[in-house]
């Protein structure tokens, strides 16, 4: 039995939205809510009576690049699911990101299977493609037989408008969501900067932000020709974003996330190339981020992500051009996303837990959860109040790619509790 | 001035005594023996991951003038290619008590990369599409030797924008001495966006020259187009070629630079590279001066007086 004492709910969906209560949890049930400091403490009770501290439903993270199996040097599934709790993130979708690749049936169970006794809970994606090489169909119809939660290839957009529509065809008779990130390669090239003032002071060619635009387009264009559920992610062109809102008024099946460090970090942080800020789709600029925050702002954005990319020493400890994209987040998604938009005064703390709780699972058609009595426990708890300084040590992986270490946060992750799992705190 | 990664990282003042020293070591250069002992304690190593000739012996030589032990090493292609790391490979050559490396490298910021990791001092001999410092320096200095200074002075560049370092070290050298810059060439060429470097760009080649004191004209950067730019040669030279009779219309005289290696009959044509408006050959000279002073004043600086923005 635990009992979370004085303790405020931000839930839009339940019932005591805004009210500080008691909260008792027994065998995995939150079985008692009743008013602030009323429930009896008996001698079996674990009490978490923390200052300033809010119960949301359970974060969830819709972009979770996994290591494991294939790169745990860089990062094991445990150390994932540990650096997921003391995110605050009760559920994750993890991208195919593994070797082997999941663009099969058997992988999708080998990763439940080994995911099984984790204390926190995992859902796997599978490819679109075989070897997620954007040329064949991958067996997805088995795959989401084994509870494949969506297709991807991850970063990596089927270039192909053709297998794009194959793929789209495919999938509509068993209603499967894929996840793509839209982008042209021919007008990337090798560039691996954002277009604009960085890439020019570095010399380096930029991406231009058509790249993005004018994939997306095409996106829609199939997306009329054969419509199913379709969430764009990751999204960081305010243009795309634009577009977005309007796709998503005509076709509800289409929706869209971000990672939170293009909430907060702009590309001036590659001025001296530190390959800690390289990830792809790029940093945008000052600019472009100030109208990606008043996008979301706008409700044009539905799901705040970790954007978690674990990569070791090697991968970036090298020169910028063959350094490897990507970096942690899953301990600061949270934090940032507070920051750069609680914080900053552009959302409020309610609609930042409806784009990592609700959202993500209604999007997913994972079962809602929700604060109220006798719903199953599923919750992070968390302060606004306790400002705290993250560090190299706090970090389980053995990968250190954080560019926030040393940065201090005000918003704190007290602990979570997991669907069908324990109270875990930090 | 710890290191010398790139003209951004460098104030007018840093600009001003490089000139200031490269005077002096000019007038050495001149003398029959042409050598000071300014740096015999010092061992300098010659990193070129990239093929160059003409930089590499500037700098063997502005060394050998400064009597410091000089060590070559030349490896095609990344470091990484072969399997060895970058800064593994220069640990290994620094563990040998190196005081200073001149590193010229194909990927952008590879002498940022390591200014982070090793105590040596570093100077950027051309770091992929990012800076050649000690070509700005040089060049810079031989428009000041023409015209007395470079405030107000109208340098044009043409050519191959995108892919050259060149053009943006000397970019930000010719701002931060108060000159106007103007870049031309094909559209395909000029990085989006450049003007937010305070320049002004042009496609109009005869424009550009009406409009400036000195011209610095590129050599097209074949080895880093991996997709055409531009139809061909001929069409380019069309366009965008200095000519004896393009030069002769004009209604003033101007002075020309080219960083070399020329390409005859591509971007200038033979006769225009050897004209007594060219100042080629002098740059060439000057770079030897300019590297000493870079050198010089390099080894002179302290640990304390870094680095990077």
């Amino acid at each position: 039995m635990t009992l979370f004492r004085n303790i405020k709910i931000i839930d839009s969906q339940s019932p005591f939205n805004g009210q500080s209560k008691d909260i008792l949890v027994e065998n995995q049930i939150i079985s008692r809510i009743e008013p602030a400091d009323s429930i009896p403490v008996s001698p079996e009770m674990t009490v978490i009576d923390e200052n300033g501290a809010c119960i949301s439903p359970g974060w969830m993270d819709m972009q979770v690049h996994l290591s494991d199996p294939g790169f745990e040097w860089k990062e094991t599934m445990s150390q994932t699911a540990a650096a997921a709790a003391k995110g605050g993130f009760t559920a994750l979708i993890c991208y195919p990101e593994t070797n082997p690749v999941p663009d099969n049936a058997s992988i999708i169970k080998a990763l439940y299977q080994q995911s099984k006794n984790q204390n926190t809970c995992f859902y796997f994606a599978g490819a679109l493609t075989e070897h997620k090489d954007g040329k064949d169909l991958s067996q997805m119809y088995e795959m989401h037989t084994e509870k494949a939660i969506a297709f991807t290839d991850g970063l990596k957009y089927p270039q192909s408008a053709g297998l794009m529509l194959l793929i789209k065809q495919y999938i509509s008779p068993f209603n499967a969501l894929i996840i793509v990130n839209p982008y042209d390669k021919s007008l990337i090239g090798e560039a691996q900067i954002n277009e604009g003032n960085t890439s020019l002071q570095l010399g380096m060619k930029g991406i231009p932000e058509i790249a993005e635009t004018i994939a997306l387009d095409k996106e829609w264009h199939l997306q009329q020709y054969s419509p199913v559920r379709t969430h764009i992610q990751p999204v960081t062109s305010p243009k795309a974003l634009s577009s977005i809102r309007e796709m998503k008024k005509k076709d509800h099946r289409i929706s869209c996330g971000i990672p939170s460090y293009y909430l907060l970090l702009t590309d001036d942080c590659l001025l001296d190339f530190d390959t800690h800020f390289k990830v792809f789709p790029p940093l945008k600029s000052k600019a472009q981020v100030n109208q990606i925050i008043q996008a979301i702002a706008k409700k044009s954005i539905d799901v705040i992500t970790s954007g978690h990319f674990p990569q070791g020493l090697e991968e970036k400890n090298c020169e910028f051009e063959v350094a490897e994209a990507g970096m942690l987040n899953l301990q600061t998604a949270i934090p940032v996303a507070w920051e750069a938009l609680v914080e900053s005064g552009a959302i409020q703390t309610e609609a930042l837990i409806d784009m990592i709780s609700h959202y993500p699972r209604k999007i997913t058609g994972i079962q809602a959860v929700t604060i109220s009595e006798g719903q199953p426990a599923d919750f992070t708890v968390f302060s606004a109040e306790t400002p705290w300084t993250f560090s190299e040590e706090m970090i389980p992986s053995t990968a250190k790619n954080s560019p926030f270490t040393g940065k201090q946060f005000s918003l704190k992750i007290i602990g979570t509790y997991p669907l069908n799992g324990k109270w875990q705190k930090n | 001035m710890y290191h010398l990664l790139g003209i951004k990282y460098i104030s007018e003042e840093n600009i001003n005594d490089i000139f200031q020293a490269a005077e002096n070591f000019k007038e050495v250069i001149h003398r029959p023996i042409k050598k000071v002992p300014s740096l015999r304690d010092m061992t300098i190593a010659n990193l070129f991951f990239e093929n160059s000739t003409r930089t590499r012996i500037s700098f063997e030589l502005a060394e050998k003038r400064l009597s410091a032990d000089v060590i070559n090493f030349s490896a095609s292609g990344s470091s990484v290619k072969k399997g060895e790391t970058l800064l593994d490979t220069v640990n290994n050559i620094l563990a040998m008590q190196v005081d200073m490396i001149v590193i010229r490298h194909s990927v952008p910021g590879a002498p940022v990369y390591l200014s982070k990791h090793i105590k040596a001092h570093i100077i950027n001999a051309g770091d992929g599409t990012h800076e050649h410092p000690t070509q700005a320096l040089l060049d810079g200095f031989s428009l000041k030797e023409k015209f007395g200074t470079l405030k107000g002075l109208n340098v044009a560049i043409v050519g191959d924008i995108l892919h050259s370092r060149v053009a943006l070290s000397n970019i930000f050298a010719l701002k931060k001495c108060g000159a106007n810059v103007r870049l031309c060439g094909p559209p395909t060429l000029i990085p989006a966006h450049i003007t937010e470097l305070g320049v002004t760009v042009s496609h109009n080649l005869r424009e550009t020259l009406e409009w400036c004191d000195a011209v610095n004209m590129l050599r097209i950067q074949m080895e880093r187009q991996n997709i055409r730019y531009f139809p061909s040669l001929r069409e380019y030279s069309m366009q965008y070629g200095l000519t004896l009779p393009l030069l002769e219309s004009l209604k003033k005289e101007i002075v020309i630079l080219h960083p070399g290696p020329i390409n005859r009959g591509v971007e200038i044509s033979g006769e225009v590279a050897d004209c007594s408006n060219s100042i080629i050959l002098n740059q060439v000279e000057n770079g030897v001066a300019v590297r000493m002073a870079v050198l010089y004043l390099l080894a002179q600086a302290n640990k304390t007086t870094q680095k990077v923005s």
